[in-house]
């Protein structure tokens, strides 16, 4: 969803976070991706190939950390990630809703500069 | 060398989303953020609410669309002051609309504040605009499925309102599993079922409304 703006902001915080590290190269990107922001990697690369042509970042590799949505079963309590669209438990069957922000994660974690 | 960045992807628009946030917070205003398909009821649900409250407290309303003002007109109509926001194919409102707009509302202190979103049950869930409470309104047309599909939507919401209930003697809707739904991604999330059309739970939904305003 919005691909380009996002990776717009994509750029525009790691060039603005190299300028403060005094970095001539941004080798490598680490973005946290929860499960529940919509993100199409592909057109992200797409977009972000195009726009960083010409700037610090040009050859960086994007490396994406997908954050699967953490359930906790209501019945036993266990903890664990859905399978597919499926949202019960995997030891009991019981009904799992998400913990906490848990799936919402959307964030630049770090950059490998030189 | 590794360098540790941690910031929001949407770090611009949650900035601003603050500061829209502090403003209505030092204001005393109460800021809900109306968002459903199109069709489902936004406008319809709004104008029961500013039928029944509108003695007790200033209402605005910015109103959210692609195009035209058709909203914007029947908020009018019922005497509230109104602004309406044209995106010109913008899906979504961001908090820099909202922060415009604010301005040319003039909205008084003590007040409640209607953002209708863009008609849509994906991407305005992921732009914070500064309110208080997200209302998603669903609505029996569409289908007991949605909260199974739109998971972002209905995870985020903080109140969920079910419209034209009257319809449910003509349409295949599974209430159990539109309730499951719900539970699985937001499990005490209050869920209002309504009619704009017969007034059935306006009287419940408005005084859940009225028990968060701002005191």
């Amino acid at each position: 969803m919005h691909e380009y703006s996002v990776t717009k902001n994509i750029i525009d915080i790691c060039i603005e976070e190299a300028k403060k590290s005094e970095a001539k190269i941004i080798k490598e990107i680490t973005l946290v991706i929860g499960e529940l922001s919509y993100f199409a990697d592909e057109s992200v690369l797409m977009y972000f190939n195009l726009l960083g042509e010409g700037t610090i970042l040009e050859n960086a590799a994007l490396v994406f950390k997908k954050q699967p949505i953490e359930l906790q079963c209501k019945v036993c309590g266990q903890k664990f990630h859905k399978q597919g669209n499926i949202f019960e438990c995997t030891k009991c069957k019981g009904p799992g809703v998400i913990t906490g922000n848990s799936g919402n994660e959307f964030y630049i974690e770090s950059m490998e500069i030189e | 060398m590794e360098v540790k960045v941690m910031k929001n992807i949407m770090h611009a628009n949650e900035r601003l989303a603050y500061e829209n946030r502090e403003l209505f917070k030092q204001n005393h205003i109460t800021v809900f953020n109306i968002m459903a398909s199109p069709g489902a009821g936004k406008t319809s649900v709004i104008l029961k609410i500013i039928e029944a409250l509108k003695e007790v407290t200033a209402i605005g309303v910015i109103e959210g669309d692609i195009a035209s003002s058709i909203d914007a007109e029947k908020i009018e109509k019922a005497g509230i002051p109104v602004v309406q926001i044209n995106t010109s194919g913008g899906c979504h409102l961001d908090a820099n609309m909202i922060k415009l707009a604010a301005q040319d509302l003039k909205l008084k202190k003590n007040s409640l504040l209607f953002i209708e979103n863009v008609g849509n049950l994906v991407c305005p869930s992921a732009f914070d605009l500064g309110e208080n409470i997200k209302m998603v309104i669903a609505s029996v047309p569409e289908g007991h499925d949605k909260p199974h599909k739109y998971i972002s939507m209905f995870e985020a919401a903080d109140v969920v309102v079910l419209n034209k209930t009257d319809l449910l003697p003509y349409i295949d809707f599974d209430k159990d599993s539109f309730y499951k739904g719900i539970r699985l991604l937001n499990e005490n999330v209050p869920v209002f079922e309504i009619s704009c059309r017969t007034q059935d739970g306006i009287k419940a939904l408005i005084s859940w409304i009225e028990d968060r305003m701002f005191k």
